[in-house]
């Protein structure tokens, strides 16, 4: 079984030998630093070496070589995290057969979409590049740092993450397969049935290897291997405790079944997503310590999204359910700022607590907040500087760094960030787009697969 | 190659690599490039471990379940063995790294097929020490737009947009001169690669190398990458690259030096046999005006599933009407032909032949060219097949 298991995904975590992460030398002066766990600290300085903070402080001096940054003025917070995101993806939805777990959106991670750029202008510095909803369990996610320059995949995701998953519950996996294709999921029960079949099938599998293994050690031993299964070893990793589930939901039924199925099933790691009715069963998730990723004010965009609170956030983290609020839009992501403010309007929240909503919580979520989230000595060095308070409604995200390196600078912001650019391309008047907010874009490229399956629209 | 009497006799050279690409399915999984590379993942996976379940099956039987044949999997065996190299299509950028990530998770050894834009990661193919193969495929130059004098006169001061299309139709010409310079980018890398015509239209192919040449490629080099280069990287060297004693007979015969403007190739050897190439001259009927005479006596033959059939074509004009017989040495029968039309140096007919029962239509168009003619024959639903001729003497 280990020498499966180091096989893979394993090695593809452990980035290759060529992907060269550059991290930078770096001080932020004078700026006022909101280190989110240790509060905020006036006239102050942050050190970063290699891509780390080092040193936290008063009258730091630069030693030489390094960038200096006048933050006088300023604030300075810990880059901004997306807990749900879909840029910087060639493809996202696999969206054939209700479980793909064996697909995984690292394959697919495009280091030159543009978002990524104006993810940066927004102060945010990670996202979670997840694979789509049109399956009961679709494929394993990214978490990708926004080292926004690079032509290489490999130096966007973040080296070591721990690896997540997608499910998704109620209309789009029932809509894509039983309702597109009249197979099992039809309605809510199969959705609850597919996932549960996957974790017994997996379980056997792991069973099967295990007993193999075992047995191959011993003396003598003649034996037929199990057929090797990239789904059931996946799901085998999730029962094992090695993946995230990341679980798009929405109605407090749907989101209390999956936490059935998983206490049943012994696993432990579990975010829901979008979570609309997360308010109506937030004790159950703070008590199984399932954590939340929300919008902050965003529903009605299908039958299933109505119920739903601006107060959500606020409801889920007096109750001690770690919340984050994320975009799934590559507008969105721009301003989750002030995506967190709006918990201060609706439900108080601190701005403390606000904030957290979009660094260290998501960090939490992604189980990356032993490196990143919060600004803190030996943390690394993804830092966004604002003028104005973030949770104001006038500030202006003025610099943002990646690993001690400036990667978005307002005052050096040129027109085209595009990194290539297709010859062919006819360069006209720009012309505005209606930006049309009304749907999650959970579903992005499994329109087509389902116009074309199905003949739905 | 071409000439061959079957298609096993056109194999110069069986297996020499194991093609794959990232291009998706349609309809089915893998849908997705993220579809194809777990699937990939997962075949090499299994392959390997059935190839060692099927080494220790051979060692020593006992108690051991037969092995199950799986032909797919199999087929990675040369691969994981490193007999056979994985030959990957990867055009885009992202495509032969995310094909390179593959080569290093598994191991293979790897050959980069109709690379386009390489440019930026020969550093990440000459650490792969993969094998590789550019695309004579480039971005259509745009056309000179023809400027009006007038409006060049009353030149205005420009705006704000004009500045910014202008610095966007730099970008654009900026990345047009890397995809032409990229063979000269590889070569100054000292990377040996061949050339690829997987994606290139074939009327395309003399233009763009030249248009490489002018970025950058010496002429020296651009004819080792069709030539040496291409049969060292498929370990063919001894046989192909070079016109050498002993080595195999397929020339180029152009009336200008290969990659001049008005360069047109006259005669291809393949294997020592002559291909003439048809070159756009107006043939001397045509422009005079002179009709082409289609009647007399024509012996034909074509190549057919069945064997080679011959026979005799014979034409009657009438006053610009054509009609005539057709036999074959399959039947006895003469035939009548139907539909016979000369348009210019283009005859076609058409004639019903007896298989059995059935009664199967058979159309005919060909090409006269003097006293030879060159063409097909379509047969119904069977296919079409070549045909040539050559007038009999007399009549």
């Amino acid at each position: 079984m280990k020498k499966i298991l180091s096989s893979l995904f394993l090695l593809a975590l452990l980035s290759p030998a060529w992907a060269q992460v550059q991290r930078g030398n770096l001080l932020i002066k004078n700026g006022t630093v909101i280190t989110i766990t240790k509060g905020n600290l006036e006239n102050t300085d942050v050190l970063v070496k290699d891509g780390k903070i080092s040193q936290i402080g008063k009258g730091i001096v630069a030693p030489t070589g390094y960038q200096v940054i006048d933050a006088t003025g300023m604030h300075v917070m810990p880059g901004i995290i997306d807990a749900h995101s879909h840029i910087g993806l060639s493809t996202i939805n696999e969206a054939t057969q209700p479980n793909t777990a064996q697909v995984w959106t690292g394959d697919a991670v495009d280091p030159m979409d543009v978002s990524i750029y104006r993810a940066l202008a927004g102060g945010v510095t990670i996202s979670h590049a997840m694979h789509g909803s049109a399956n009961a369990i679709g494929g394993q996610c990214e978490t990708i740092k926004h080292r926004y320059g690079t032509i290489d995949a490999e130096v966007m995701k973040m080296e070591g993450a721990p690896r997540t998953i997608k499910f998704a519950l109620g209309e789009n996996p029932t809509r894509v397969h039983g309702e597109g294709n009249s197979i099992v999921p039809r309605t809510r029960m199969g959705v609850e049935f597919v996932i549960r079949e996957a974790f017994s099938e997996a379980k056997e599998y792991m069973q099967a290897w295990d007993a193999y293994n075992a047995a191959k050690g011993q003396k003598g031993f003649r034996g037929t291997p199990p057929v090797y299964d990239g789904r059931k070893e996946t799901i085998a990793d999730i029962l094992k405790g090695n993946i995230i589930i990341h679980c798009h939901s929405y109605r407090a039924d749907e989101i209390y079944m999956l936490l059935r199925v998983c206490k049943d099933f012994g696993i432990k790691k579990l975010v829901f997503q979008h979570v609309n009715e997360g308010f109506k069963v937030a004790p159950e998730l703070a008590e199984y310590g399932a954590m939340a990723s929300v919008f902050a004010d965003w529903w009605a965009y299908k039958f299933e999204v109505y119920y739903s609170t601006a107060y959500n956030a606020a409801i889920l983290t007096k109750n001690g359910v770690v919340t984050s609020i994320n975009s799934d839009s590559e507008e969105l992501i721009r301003h989750l700022y002030h995506e967190a403010a709006k918990t201060q309007k609706y439900g108080g929240l601190s701005d403390e607590e606000a904030l957290a909503l979009i660094t260290i919580n998501p960090a939490k979520q992604l189980g990356i907040d032993s490196r990143v989230g919060s600004l803190e000595v030996g943390k690394e060095a993804d830092i966004a500087i604002f003028k104005g308070h973030p949770l104001s409604t006038f500030t202006i995200p003025m610099i943002t760094v990646v690993d001690g390196l400036v990667r978005f600078d307002r005052e050096k912001d040129a027109d085209d960030q595009r990194i290539y650019v297709d010859p062919k391309q006819v360069v006209d008047n720009a012309t505005f787009h209606e930006y049309k907010h009304n749907h999650d874009n959970c579903l992005e490229g499994a329109e087509m697969t389902m116009t074309k399956l199905f003949g739905l629209n | 190659m071409v000439e061959g009497q079957s298609v096993d006799h056109m194999v110069l050279s069986p297996k020499v690599s194991f093609y794959s690409e990232l291009s998706p399915a349609q309809r089915v999984y893998p849908a997705t490039v993220i579809g194809v590379m777990a699937k990939f993942r997962e075949l090499y996976k299994q392959a390997s471990l059935s190839k060692n379940y099927e080494t220790l099956y051979a060692s020593n039987r006992n108690g051991l379940e037969r092995p199950a044949t799986d032909r797919v999997l199999e087929a990675f065996y040369p691969v994981i063995d490193k007999r056979s190299p994985v030959l990957f299509k990867s055009e885009k950028v992202l495509d032969i790294q995310r094909v390179l990530t593959l080569q290093n998770d598994l191991g293979f050894t790897l050959m980069l097929a109709d690379v386009k834009e390489g440019w930026d990661v020969i550093n990440k193919i000459k650490a792969a020490n993969a094998k590789t193969f550019l695309s004579l495929d480039l971005p259509e130059e745009k056309k000179e737009e023809k400027k009006d004098d007038k409006a060049k006169k009353e030149e205005k001061p420009k705006t704000i947009t004009d500045l910014e299309k202008e610095a966007l139709e730099k970008r654009k010409a900026d990345f047009m001169a890397k995809y032409t310079a990229q063979p000269s980018t590889f070569q100054k890398a000292g990377i040996t690669f061949g050339f690829s015509t997987l994606s290139a239209k074939s009327k395309d192919i003399p233009s763009n190398l030249r248009r490489m040449i002018a970025a950058g490629l010496t002429e020296d080099q651009a004819l080792a990458a069709l030539t040496t280069n291409p049969a060292q990287l498929l370990g063919l060297s001894d046989r192909l690259g070079t016109i050498d004693n002993g080595k195999m007979a397929n020339l180029v015969i152009s009336d200008k030096p290969y990659f001049h403007e008005k360069a047109k190739v006259r005669y291809v050897f393949v294997d020592g046999v002559l291909y003439k190439q048809e070159v756009k001259e107006e043939k001397k009927g045509d422009k005079d005006g002179k009709k082409i005479e289609a009647k007399g006596s024509w012996s034909y033959s074509t190549e057919t599933p069945q064997g080679t059939n011959t026979g005799k074509i014979k034409l009657k004009n009438d006053g610009g009407t054509y009609s005539g017989t057709i036999t074959s040495n399959m039947s006895d029968a003469e035939t009548e032909m139907k539909d016979i039309a000369l348009d210019g140096n283009k005859l076609s007919f058409s004639f019903d032949y007896k298989m059995g029962t059935n009664t199967v239509k058979i159309d005919v168009s060909l090409t006269l060219d003097g006293d030879s003619f060159e063409g097909s024959m379509a047969v119904g639903t069977f296919g079409s097949f070549p045909m040539k001729g050559t007038k009999d003497p007399g009549l």
